[in-house]
């Protein structure tokens, strides 16, 4: 069915003579319960059960176990045969600009995810976020099926969403409206560049900005303690009005800094305004150095694209490749993020984690269960349990490995959800060319 | 006989100033008679001998005589130097900029200012050359330029000079690529006129674009095409015939050449370039490195250049903060604890030096280091001879400057003794006969254990610390009394100390080798107090000696010089790998069970059960995977710069030129099984230069990289990079077809013009003007006549069918068309055409012009028939290139050897290499990867990496490689902990340029 409309829509584009490719239809709500049977379901939660069932209704998921534990009366439900097949929780893709930036570069006006100034906490993505956005079908296809979409800058860039990647509006994409403010901490030393080099301007210019930078963070975290604390303040103030929400745990700071010393500071810093929710996203090795810190208090790490060269020279030829499976071992919750928001490789980002270090179950976890706790919506997704959405990716093979990755269905909160998408478009309408050429 | 004809001779000269002077006499002249006699010194004549008890007359700011019991003419200055060492002062054949005004860098405008200004299209503002007098076409070439022309001394400099010991150094403006030429002059305060000893003494170069109001060469590679294409134009210009073309420039150049050759670099690597570029003229140049040259020792001394090299010491780096050390490479430390030891390696492998005081961030710490260098293992006399002969000889100046011998220049240090010692005092530098005072040689060495007396009462007081500024420790009874000072003026001593509430002054005076004098308590009360030396011991003073560091036990120096470089190279062996799959990439396809043989770096046989011949060594790879070693068609590893940015075609830049083989890259590759890379240009360019292919011979130099015998490839690119560059032409896709379509056009008609002029008879080219070598237009003709091929970087499909026709309009064919992500639009007419397609996996919409590039794309070119391989280039990407290709069975399904193809033969075809490598075929480079599992899975790991039959990575060897790394790390940083009380905080680490 779901081809014949394909086929149908590609038919119309062929016809106006659009160059363009569609974004696929969102799916309708669930009106069926569905029942996947045979499959072998991994929920997320460490655990993998072979020949098992799961079924889901009204969006929900009503039940996952052992075929065998499962009610087997099929009457009423659409049912899909999935055996020999792997089932897994929607994968989440944290700290990432999607559905902000459609081209990424040299197109000034395609890109939304970085407003004018340092002190933008009330700045918010999920305005901007483009459902349309050609993007984001191809991360589904893949088995993406949420995103944390976060402004991006120094110091307060502003507040992040969780969105669900099937929708009409960017108000039907929202699955948890407002989740953090990013903090980007300022630089204290010079970064690394490639092959190891300084990049002198930039290392000058953060060593002779870091006190006032940080002192202009101060000032506004004072501010907004003082101003939370007035429960109908007289003068409105939207930056600190955005900041409330740190103090009250409604919101997380996800605070991006790759130096050691800036992580103790900028935790630190959190605790001393009070914040209560707090996550070291975007980080790489040097956060290893601090470990300890970070686990005494008790903050999750979102990593940075473990598909990323080590940073130092002395650095461990894979460090980036075992990280993940460091601070799991460290027993500090870890997430993983991707570079590059056009590209779907985060499953495979994934997968490398488990080829160094962590087993194939906790790598999943990296970009499932995990990622939902740091991005709190653990309690409506991240793993396949009763009660939660059905957020429900089904794949060939093991979705980890690009060798066996495909994608066949794809359920948010139990729509049945397209996997079309614009590079399936295109080669379908250019090998249309070559089939008619080879006629000849 | 002689002696009375010399004094003779003396006596008519001794009127005469030391100091000539051509000018008019300004107020009250002030001459004076200047002769000098030293008397009894230890004379150091220069680096092979010395003399005892002898004696010197300087006149007329030269050495006049040198021996024992010289009868000095009446009105000599005698100086009795009895104790004393007289050392000729040293000479600097790098001394940039000294006397001349430098241009500061923060007032010029930035020439880059373009690159970087927002768009203007369609405008009539596109740059043409500004008129410009008859010089060298490009500002980076001042070969006209005369250091004369601007050299005044500079007094303070000057000073600085002569306080470390030089009396004459070879000035030159230090910027730009040729640099003009330079001259010797002395370190003395007084009249340009007379500090310049010999003018034109060398003609400089660098790799640095400085100042330049060009653009162009805007790196490192331009800098050696512009350098190589003056030297053709000069070969040209010679055979010009008369009032054809003037260019100063070529006039200055051309002669200069005859003068000695010094070039400036700013690494080890840099030398064996400027080597490269020197040979193909001919030219042997002297080369002022930057003081790492133990690095790479072997490849210089085999280079055979001459050097000049610094002792500028790297600092500690800040280490107290394990935090902030953690951004301290390993190749920082590594440099910091080896540096020292740079001269007496570079002395020990027989190559000629001098050693300058150029590159220091204080010029007063020369001495210090110098010594540093000494103790690190220089032989004092090489030293010497480094500092006096070598850079004279350099400069053809020995008979003026470098040695105390008869009619020399008087340029002679007085020391208290052996100035390679640490507590050696360096008195007077004489420059051209003239004194200057350093430290008052009146000053004795006071330093030693007294009897302080006072009345009745004794005190033990020691002086000690350096020798013009000894400090006092005071002892009554067994107690030191706090706060005790003590100074010296000449002869003149005061003391001050406490003791039992009471202060007590003293002044006295040096008499014989104690004190006396008379002192004053607090109520006027005057005391005499007497000190009488005991003895030189100062050890009871241990709190304020320094202590003498010991040097540490020097780690190894490391091929290449940085993490993961080895001590020892791997060498080549035989080895059977046992019972593998093996993914041959050739038509068997996948082999299960079998052996590989390889040896002497070739494929020997393929079979099962082979047996080992005598030797060889067995891999067992059971349950493994072995590969060909995987190719990565489109890289920027390993090379200094991607672009030359300062002209739309600059084919004359090669990349073979820049190779960094000391790029990490190069080992993380071959962790990910990568084996051969095409290192490329970038893409700024509409024709950006010539490309080369390396192998991962990790710790290699750069020649040894280079794959032996490969064929020419010059890099085109297309669209959105090209067209980026505001203000220079081409700004669209229409011009860009334009511009290429002229390059070669003028490649067409310059090919012709070199054809009619190699035609022609001698006799008949008599008065003709021969064809001018043409680096910018000789690689397209490599390409027009194919011993070079196109490599096109390549979007959208209307830009491929453009380059593919052009190309076939000028009778030859795109070999590949670069990341082409609209190649599946136009699959059918790439191979009409004959191209292969270098492709990304699933790289996308980074741009407007890849918004429709697709992952489909490259099973789709496949499917129609295009020769296809998978690229990454990106230094991480590289590392996983077997995951890249295994996308290809996800995105458009095809087989899993068809899959390994996309990055193993078809790359190796593409770069017409595959005959040699790609495939497990017996004959070929053994170049293998063994692979833990699957290797088109995120889960196989390149367990071993062999290349020419060697393995060059070893998972388990890099197990340890690492570890070897942190207790190396961990040791020298405890060094810098232990013999730097306080390290001066510095960046964290010093890249190398």
């Amino acid at each position: 069915m779901r081809n014949k409309i394909y086929i149908l829509t590609i038919l119309f584009i062929a016809c106006i003579g659009q160059v363009k490719a569609q974004s696929p239809v969102v799916a309708p709500a669930q009106k069926k319960p569905v029942m996947l049977t045979g499959g072998t379901i991994h929920t997320g939660t460490g655990a993998v059960i072979e020949n098992g069932t799961i079924i889901f209704s009204d969006g929900k998921i009503t039940a996952v176990g052992k075929s065998s534990d499962i009610n087997q009366n099929k009457e009423g439900y659409e049912v899909i045969d999935v055996a020999g097949k792997q089932v897994y929780p929607g994968l989440i893709f944290p700290n990432t600009s999607l559905g902000l930036i459609e081209i990424g570069s040299g197109v000034e006006v395609a890109t939304d995810n970085r407003e004018i100034g340092d002190l933008n906490p009330n700045v918010r993505a999920i305005v901007a976020y483009n459902t349309d956005s050609h993007v984001i079908p191809v991360l589904r296809s893949n088995g993406i099926l949420l995103a944390q979409i976060v402004p991006t800058g120094t110091l307060l860039p502003g507040t992040s969403s969780v969105v669900q990647l099937d929708a009409w509006t960017w108000e039907d994409a929202a699955y948890k409206i407002d989740n953090g403010i990013q903090l980007g901490w300022p630089r204290k030393s010079a970064a690394i560049g490639r092959r190891g080099m300084e990049f002198f301007m930039m290392g000058g210019a953060a060593i002779n900005t870091y006190d006032k930078n940080v002192e202009a963070l101060e000032k506004i975290f004072t501010d907004a303690v003082a101003y939370a604390a007035v429960a109908q303040p007289h003068d409105v103030n939207l930056r600190l009005e955005a900041m409330k929400g740190l103090f009250d745990g409604s919101k997380t700071m996800f605070i991006i800094t790759t130096e050691p010393k800036c992580i103790i500071e900028a935790i630190s810093f959190g605790k001393r305004y009070g914040v209560k929710k707090m996550v070291l996203a975007g980080a790489d090795e040097s956060a290893w150095d601090v470990k300890d810190f970070l686990k005494e208090n008790n903050i999750p790490v979102l990593l940075a694209d473990p598909l990323s060269l080590p940073k130092y020279d002395y650095s461990d030829t894979k460090l980036t490749f075992k990280l993940a499976a460091m601070f799991k071992k460290a027993g500090i919750l870890v997430g993983l993020t991707y570079t590059n928001q056009a590209y779907a490789n985060l499953p495979f980002a994934a997968g490398q984690t488990a080829a160094y270090g962590l087993t194939k179950e906790e790598a999943l976890q990296t970009v499932t269960l995990n990622s939902a706790k740091i991005l709190g919506i653990d309690d409506k997704t991240g793993s396949l349990e009763v009660g939660k959405d059905a957020n429900i990716v089904v794949s060939t093979g093991d979705i980890l490995d690009m060798a066996t990755n495909n994608i066949e269905y794809a359920f948010i909160m139990g729509r049945n959800i397209s996997l079309d998408n614009k590079h399936k478009q295109l080669s379908r309408r250019f090998k249309s060319k070559y089939d008619t050429l080879n006629k000849k | 006989m002689r002696k009375t004809l010399f004094f003779l001779l003396l006596l008519l000269s001794l009127r005469i100033h030391a100091q000539q002077d051509d000018a008019p006499v300004v107020g009250v002249s002030d001459k004076r008679v200047e002769v000098y006699g030293f008397k009894k010194a230890r004379v150091v004549v220069d680096y092979q001998t010395t003399l005892e008890n002898t004696d010197i007359l300087i006149s007329n700011g030269r050495i006049e005589a040198i021996g024992t019991n010289l009868t000095f003419p009446k009105g000599t200055v005698i100086y009795d130097l009895t104790g004393k060492t007289v050392y000729p002062s040293f000479v600097d054949a790098y001394a940039g900029n000294y006397g001349i005004k430098v241009q500061n860098p923060a007032s010029e405008t930035n020439p880059f200012a373009a690159f970087f200004s927002p768009p203007q299209r369609g405008g009539s503002q596109v740059a043409t050359p500004e008129p410009r007098i008859a010089d060298y076409w490009n500002d980076g070439i001042n070969a006209s330029y005369d250091i004369l022309s601007e050299f005044i001394p500079d007094p303070k400099t000057a000073t600085e000079y002569r306080q470390i010991g030089f009396g004459s150094v070879v000035t030159f403006k230090a910027d730009g690529i040729a640099r003009g030429t330079s001259a010797l002059v002395a370190t003395g305060d007084g009249k340009s006129n007379n500090m310049v000893l010999k003018n034109e003494t060398s003609a400089n170069y660098s790799l640095s674009r400085g100042h330049s109001a060009d653009l162009y060469p805007f790196s490192e590679f331009g800098v050696i095409a512009l350098l190589r294409q003056i030297n053709y134009d000069a070969q040209w210009y010679k055979q010009l015939p008369a009032g054809y073309f003037h260019d100063d420039g070529l006039d200055a150049y051309t002669e200069s050449l005859s003068l000695p050759q010094i070039f400036e670099v700013t690494n080890k690597l840099e030398i064996l370039r400027a080597d490269i570029i020197g040979k193909e003229f001919g030219i042997n140049y002297i080369i002022k490195g930057a003081g790492d040259e133990y690095q790479t020792l072997n490849d210089i001394k085999k280079a055979g250049n001459k050097l000049i090299i610094p002792v500028n010491f790297p600092e500690a780096p800040d280490v107290k903060d394990p935090f902030d050390a953690a951004s301290v490479t390993y190749k920082t430390l590594k440099h910091y604890e080896l540096a020292p030891s740079n001269l007496s390696r570079v002395s020990g492998a027989g190559i000629t030096f001098a050693i300058t005081a150029s590159d220091l961030k204080l010029r007063s710490g020369f001495l210090t280091n110098l010594r540093k260098a000494v103790k690190y293992g220089l032989s004092e006399n090489e030293a010497l001879k480094a500092l006096t002969y070598t850079p004279a000889s350099y400069v053809g100046a020995t008979d003026l400057v470098g040695a105390i011998k008869k009619n020399m220049i008087a340029n002679l240090l007085i020391t208290s003794g052996n100035i390679f010692n640490d507590d050696c005092v360096v008195y007077e530098n004489w420059v051209e006969g003239v004194p200057y005072r350093l430290v008052d040689l009146r000053i004795k060495d006071t330093r030693g254990t007294y009897e302080l007396k006072i009345d009745t009462a004794r005190y033990k007081m020691i002086l000690s610390g350096t020798f013009d500024k000894p400090v006092i420790k005071l002892i009554a009874d067994t107690t030191e009394l706090k706060g005790a000072t003590f100074t010296i003026d000449k002869d003149l001593v005061s003391i001050v100390f406490d003791r039992s509430k009471q202060k007590y002054r003293l002044s006295g005076y040096i008499n014989n080798k104690d004190f006396e004098g008379k002192g004053q308590l607090e109520n006027g009360e005057w005391f005499s107090w007497t000190a009488t030396y005991s003895d030189n011991k100062t050890e009871a003073d241990n709190s304020r000696k320094k202590p003498v560091k010991p040097i540490p036990e020097l780690g190894k120096v490391i091929y290449p010089f940085t993490a993961f470089g080895r001590s020892e190279l791997p060498k080549q062996e035989d080895i059977l790998f046992k019972n593998a799959t093996v993914w041959t990439s050739e038509k068997e396809g996948n082999l299960l069970n079998t052996d590989v043989l390889v040896l002497k770096g070739k494929i020997a046989q393929i079979g099962k059960n082979l047996n080992a011949p005598a030797g060889v060594r067995i891999i067992d790879a059971t349950g493994k995977h072995l590969t060909p070693g995987i190719i990565d068609e489109h890289s920027h590893i390993a090379m200094d710069g991607t672009n030359e940015m300062g002209q739309a075609i600059t084919s004359e830049v090669r990349v073979g030129d820049i190779i960094d083989p000391e790029d990490q890259s190069i080992y993380r590759q071959l962790a990910g099984g990568v084996t051969l890379s095409h290192i490329l240009h970038g893409s700024a360019n509409p024709i950006g230069g010539q490309s080369i292919l390396i192998k991962e011979r990790w710790g290699h130099n750069a020649e040894e990289l280079k794959v032996e015998g490969q064929v020419g490839f010059l890099k085109h690119a297309l669209g959105e990079n090209v067209k980026r560059t505001t203000s220079r032409y081409p700004n669209t896709r229409m011009g860009v077809e334009q511009i290429i379509r002229d390059a070669y056009r003028r490649a067409i008609d310059y090919n012709n013009q070199w054809k009619v002029w190699n035609a022609m008879k001698p006799a008949e080219r008599i008065g003709k003007v021969p064809p001018r070598r043409d680096l910018e237009l000789d690689p397209i003709v490599d390409v027009l006549e194919k011993r070079s091929f196109i490599e096109c970087h390549t979007y959208l499909q209307s830009e491929g069918i453009m380059i593919m026709n052009l190309a076939k309009e000028f009778g030859v064919k795109v070999n590949s068309l670069i990341h082409f992500n609209e190649g599946y639009k136009i699959a059918d007419q790439i191979a009409k055409n004959g191209a292969a397609a270098s492709v990304f996996s699933d790289w996308w919409d980074y741009k407007y012009e890849v918004y429709e590039g697709i992952s489909y794309n490259a099973a789709m070119l496949l499917s129609q028939g295009v020769l296809v391989c998978i690229n990454s280039d990106d230094d991480e990407m590289g590392r996983r290139l077997n995951q890249e290709a295994a996308k290809i069975m996800k995105y458009g399904g095809i087989s899993e050897t068809q899959a390994l193809d996309l990055v193993t033969i078809n790359p190796a075809i593409m770069l017409h290499l595959g005959d040699r490598t790609g495939s497990i075929k017996v004959g070929k480079d053994a170049d293998l990867v063994l692979w833990t599992d699957y290797p088109l899975s995120v889960y196989a790991h390149a367990n071993k990496t062999m290349v020419d039959g060697i393995i060059y990575y070893d998972e388990e060897q890099d197990a340890k490689m690492k570890e070897q790394i942190d207790s190396e790390r961990n040791r020298i940083i405890a060094n810098i902990l232990r013999e730097t009380p306080a390290p001066t905080p510095t960046t964290p680490n010093l890249p190398r340029r």
